[in-house]
This record gives C-alpha cells, sequence and structure tokens, in this order.
C-alpha cells in the first residue's frame, strides 16, 4: 500500500471508476437519469480526480532518484548516491534530508521563473537519446562516451550555497576566487575544488609529466 | 457531411472501455513510476480519457436535444 496520500487518493479514485464502469459495462442497464450520473461519477469525476492527483504524483515520481536510475546507463550514478561509503560529490548531497532521495534533480535542474519547464524539456531530451542512441549499449560502453550536455552551472549550487555566508567566505581558497565563482568562469564541480561530482565517469588522469610545468595552463577548475 | 448514427449504449460502452484503459495507464505509472509509465499516463492516458469523457459529453447532449425535439413535437401535436 503506498504511504504517499496523493497517490493513495488517485488510486482509490481509479478503483471506484473502474468499479462503476465495470458494473455498466457487464449489466449494461438502461439509459436512465440514474445512470447517466453513475457514468458520470465513473467516466467523469472520478477518473478526473485520478488523472489529477496522477500527474501530480508522476510530476513528483520524475524528480526521485529511482526515476532517474531506471534507465540502465544510469545505474551506476545511482548506486554511488546510495553508497553509503561513497564520498563523491552526489553521494554527499544524497545524504542530505531535505533532498537526498532527489538529488539528481536538486543539482542537475535548472533554476528560474521556467527553470521547470525548461528542466522537464531537457529531459525528454534525455528520454530520445535513451531510446534512439543508449537504450542497448553496454554500462562501460555507455560509462565513457554519456557527457553531460552543457558545463555544470554555478548557478545551481548557488542556490542552495550563496558564497556569502561568512563561513564559506572563511575558506581561502573560496575567498580569492569569489568573483570567478559567481561569473561562472571557475566550476564548483570541477576536479581540484569539488568536483568531479561522479568520478567513477571519468577516465583516470594520467600522470603529470613533471613539476616544473605551469600548473595553471593545465587547471581543471578553469573552464574555457 | 452526416455523420452516421451510433446508439448511445454502443457509444457508453466504448467510452467505458476507454476509461478503463485510461485508468488502467494511470494506475500503473503510480505503482511503477518509471519513465514509459509515468509518459503513456501523462500522454496517451489524458488522451484516452479525455476522448471517453468526450463520448459521454456528447451522449448526454444528445440525448438531452432529442428529448426536447420530442417534447416539443408532442406540445405541437396538442396545439
Amino acid at each position: 500500500m503506498p504511504t504517499n496520500p496523493i497517490i493513495t487518493f488517485a488510486l482509490v479514485s481509479a478503483a471506484l471508476a473502474a468499479i462503476v464502469v465495470v458494473w455498466f459495462l457487464i449489466r449494461r442497464p438502461s439509459l436512465t437519469h440514474a445512470t447517466k450520473v453513475w457514468l458520470l461519477l465513473g467516466i467523469g469525476i472520478l477518473p478526473l480526480a485520478t488523472a489529477t492527483t496522477g500527474n501530480v504524483a508522476g510530476y513528483e515520481a520524475t524528480k526521485s532518484r529511482r526515476f532517474c536510475g531506471s534507465c540502465h546507463v544510469m545505474t551506476p550514478y545511482s548506486n554511488d548516491s546510495e553508497d553509503p561509503h561513497s564520498t563523491s560529490l552526489a553521494a554527499r548531497h544524497s545524504k542530505n534530508e531535505m533532498f537526498g532521495h532527489e538529488n539528481c534533480y536538486a543539482c542537475h535542474a535548472d533554476y528560474g521563473m521556467f527553470g521547470t519547464v525548461t528542466t522537464k524539456l531537457g529531459g525528454l531530451r534525455h528520454v530520445y537519446e535513451y531510446t534512439f542512441h543508449y537504450r542497448n549499449m553496454s554500462l562501460d560502453e555507455a560509462k565513457e562516451k554519456i557527457h553531460i550536455r552543457r558545463p555544470f552551472q554555478n548557478s545551481t549550487c548557488m542556490h542552495c550555497h550563496s558564497t556569502q555566508g561568512p563561513a564559506y567566505l572563511a575558506v581561502k581558497d573560496h575567498k580569492s576566487i569569489v568573483f570567478q565563482v559567481r561569473t561562472g568562469s571557475v566550476s564548483c564541480a570541477s576536479e581540484g575544488c569539488h568536483g568531479p561530482a561522479h568520478p567513477f565517469s571519468k577516465p583516470p588522469k594520467p600522470a603529470k609529466p613533471s613539476e616544473s610545468d605551469d600548473p595553471a595552463s593545465d587547471d581543471p577548475a578553469v573552464l574555457p | 457531411m452526416k455523420l452516421p448514427y451510433v446508439r448511445s449504449m454502443t457509444l457508453l460502452v466504448v467510452s467505458g472501455a476507454l476509461t478503463l484503459v485510461a485508468l488502467g495507464l494511470m494506475a500503473w505509472s503510480m505503482v511503477e513510476p518509471t519513465p514509459l509509465p509515468v509518459m503513456l499516463a501523462m500522454t496517451l492516458g489524458q488522451v484516452v480519457g479525455t476522448t471517453a469523457f468526450a463520448l459521454y459529453i456528447f451522449v448526454v447532449l444528445r440525448d438531452i436535444r432529442r428529448d426536447r425535439r420530442a417534447r416539443r413535437d408532442s406540445l405541437e401535436d396538442i396545439k
């Protein structure tokens, strides 16, 4: 039995509607005023209640990690988030009680007035890509080929981490590049800062050729 | 173009069957909230459910119109 009251309401409405409709289909009563009122319930009001609450439940379901992880190519990402011993950025966010079970959505959703809409449109693109390109791909192959469509936006991190709190600014590295972080020229999720968020998906880095190389020249934290 | 007359009972049976299909899709999406069921419920389920309700509304409105016409005709006969 689902614990979510919205889902419970939707399923009860669906069950009641189904009972009325099945009764009508089996008995085929004459079309009196009373029969039509019963059908208004079974074909109209109760299914509308199911559809309304079902849409809300469906929308909420699309935000859960279980939903994201249900495509096989996302399984390693989902498993990493659920691993209590993992210290990746994604796994650490999944331990947050407020949004831990929705950590994929919390970090990958767009913000702003139309953020939800653009995120859902992006999700449809994911479905398209999965159906036509990644459905039959092995996990190893997918791990190499799947990549984020555009660089991760710092504004997503700054939705929670404003970069203005004293605890944030007390960290010297934060204070020295706070302008670059706010403008997005340095990514929070880059290696050397807090990333990568999904380290298992990155190829192992080759060893540095020598210590004399300019460290800033290949700093992965600085986006082009 | 005149549409063929379809009996109210036939239309309501179709409407009921479509309602069951729509309810099934919606219930499936809630029991198993993965991409395929959720997308089917939010697209096909909505279309099928709306079609079923539209058929019901059509039958009810057509019956009301027919009753009114019959009543009017009977009143004219009395006059």
